[in-house]
């Protein structure tokens, strides 16, 4: 039964194993957006020691680690599933035996093992340049929830751009909508800076929606600026979006796949 | 040129049907355009809550280094936006339709995807220069704005050499994909003050990419801190990299396999 998934992971891996370098390029250029964070933090807090609540140490602690657990949940399902729908290969799936929603997932692992050991590299490698200025916490109890946090951000990103994808059924062509969506998601789950810069009730309505769990949670849950009772609530939060999107998915693909024309058959 | 300028514009006829076919999809890149714009400027406003001066500038003179690094960009992306079709060009071997054509291969890999998007959105974008020029709190002279003009021509001229030498290093590894986003990302170094970045950085964007040449450079000459020096180096730069850009352009044509034939 998992055996097919784990192929399917497996032939993902080697997949990326062939476009090393185009991964590769793809980190250095999140680094440099990330270099100019780190920089534009440390020049703001030149003449202050702290921003609300945050020091330099903390603030630039925030972003490291934070875009490390960004990269390891986001995921790119939705271009490809377009690309089935609108090329009609879609039909090669509805014949295998099974669930598209389970390919695409193992599909989606497989094909983020790779970014995600480069990642781990050179995030370190980034960390290493600040060491001075990292904050570690080696709470096990935090860190754990903080990987359950991750594995659920991990599902609750897939569930966004499968559905994303699956847009592909009335438009054809899904970029433009996954973009927006995704930009959106950034600022929502605090990538460009801390949500706690913004009104209280930014905050209250950002925990409330699944995108700050990628980011904003974990890294306030690790800088033990959130106590774990809040983390283990985030959870709770996760787990009920993770269903709320399951089933809008099932719906979604009911009526997508009365659409479907299967270009090319 | 008026060969070529009927040229564009029947090509930019062309971008308009497939806008209007796909008015969903572009409709959203629009929106998100105005998305990734939107929260950058709210980022800076941001930053000067908590802070009177950034690396040295003022909430306007910042949001100059932004508007002006938006502008440059999207001038690349109106006229050079070609290149992201020419890695599947070449590997297909349809280059060879290119360069069987009328009309140099450079200009028409180039220029053979506009995105009118960009085009419109430019035009916010320089309201948005006006406005901030006006808020800036030096006096800024016609002077200082001819230099500043004709510097972001000269950026423009430095995106499209770095157009080409992606161009050429996609006909050696028939993937451009990884060096056109290399370029974005570097690009996107020059949203803020390069003032920033250590000494390092800063020498390796001058003179290795010289995005702060591009983008620095035009705002500090309209803010009147740019010396006669830095814009003699800035045409020397732009005349080196021009003629480094056209000489691999031409090496790589000869390497060209015509992947179909």
């Amino acid at each position: 039964m998992l055996n097919k998934y784990t192929t399917l992971i497996n032939i993902m891996w080697q997949r990326g194993l062939a476009y090393r370098f185009t991964i590769f390029a793809y980190r250095i250029g999140e680094i440099a957006e990330m270099l100019v964070l780190l920089l534009m933090w440390s020049a703001i807090f030149t003449g202050t020691s702290t921003i609300q609540g945050y020091t330099l140490n903390e603030m630039l602690t925030y972003i490291l680690f934070g875009n490390l657990v960004n990269t390891i949940t986001r995921n790119f399902a939705a271009a490809g599933i377009g690309r089935d729908i609108k090329d009609g290969r879609l039909s090669l799936f509805l014949l295998k035996p099974m669930k598209h929603v389970r390919y695409a997932l193992a599909s989606e692992i497989g094909r983020a093992s790779l970014p995600f050991v480069l990642s781990l590299i050179t995030q370190l490698l980034v960390v290493l340049l600040f060491h001075d200025k990292f904050l570690y916490n080696t709470d096990p109890v935090t860190l754990l929830v903080i990987l359950g946090m991750i594995l659920l951000a991990f599902l609750l990103e897939f569930e966004l751009s499968y559905l994303a994808g699956l847009i592909a059924f009335w438009t054809d062509e899904v970029d433009g909508l996954y973009t927006t969506m995704e930009r959106v998601k950034k600022f929502f789950s605090g990538g460009y800076f801390p949500l706690s810069l913004l009104p209280a009730t930014f905050i209250t309505v950002s925990f409330a929606l699944p995108f700050a769990y990628s980011f904003f949670v974990p890294a306030q849950l690790y800088l033990k600026k959130i106590d774990l009772s809040m983390g283990l609530k985030g959870l709770g939060v996760q787990l009920l979006w993770i269903v709320v999107l399951a089933m809008i998915i099932r719906v979604v693909w009911k009526r997508g796949i009365r659409k479907y024309e299967g270009v090319g058959i | 040129m008026k060969k070529y300028t009927r040229i564009w514009i029947q090509l930019l006829k062309n971008s308009f049907s497939s806008t209007l076919s796909n008015r969903i999809d572009s409709a959203s890149y629009f929106f998100g355009k105005l998305i990734r714009f939107g929260f950058f400027w709210l980022l800076i406003i941001s930053i000067f809550n908590f802070t009177e001066t950034f690396a040295g500038y003022s909430t306007y003179q910042v949001l100059f280094f932004f508007l002006t690094f938006n502008l440059i960009d999207i001038l690349g992306q109106i006229f050079f936006r070609g290149i992201y079709l020419f890695s599947s060009d070449v590997r297909k071997g349809n280059f060879d339709f290119t360069l069987t054509k009328p009309v140099p291969a450079l200009f028409l890999t180039m220029s053979r995807l506009i995105d009118l998007l960009d085009i419109i959105f430019i035009l916010p974008i320089v309201g948005l220069l006006v406005y901030a020029g006006i808020q800036l709190p030096v006096t800024i002279t016609i002077g200082a704005i001819l230099v500043y003009l004709f510097l972001v021509l000269l950026a423009t001229v430095l995106s499209f050499t770095f157009h080409v030498i992606i161009a050429a290093a996609t006909i050696w590894s028939f993937e451009n994909e990884n060096f056109i986003w290399l370029y974005r990302e570097a690009m996107t170094l020059g949203r803020l003050p390069p003032d920033i970045f250590p000494v390092l950085l800063q020498y390796i964007l001058t003179y290795g990419i010289p995005i702060i040449v591009m983008i620095a450079y035009p705002v500090n000459a309209l803010f009147g801190l740019l010396s006669v020096g830095d814009m003699l180096f800035a045409g020397v730069i732009t005349l080196l990299f021009i003629a480094v850009s056209l000489v691999l352009w031409k090496i790589a044509l000869r390497s060209y396999s015509s992947a179909s034939s």
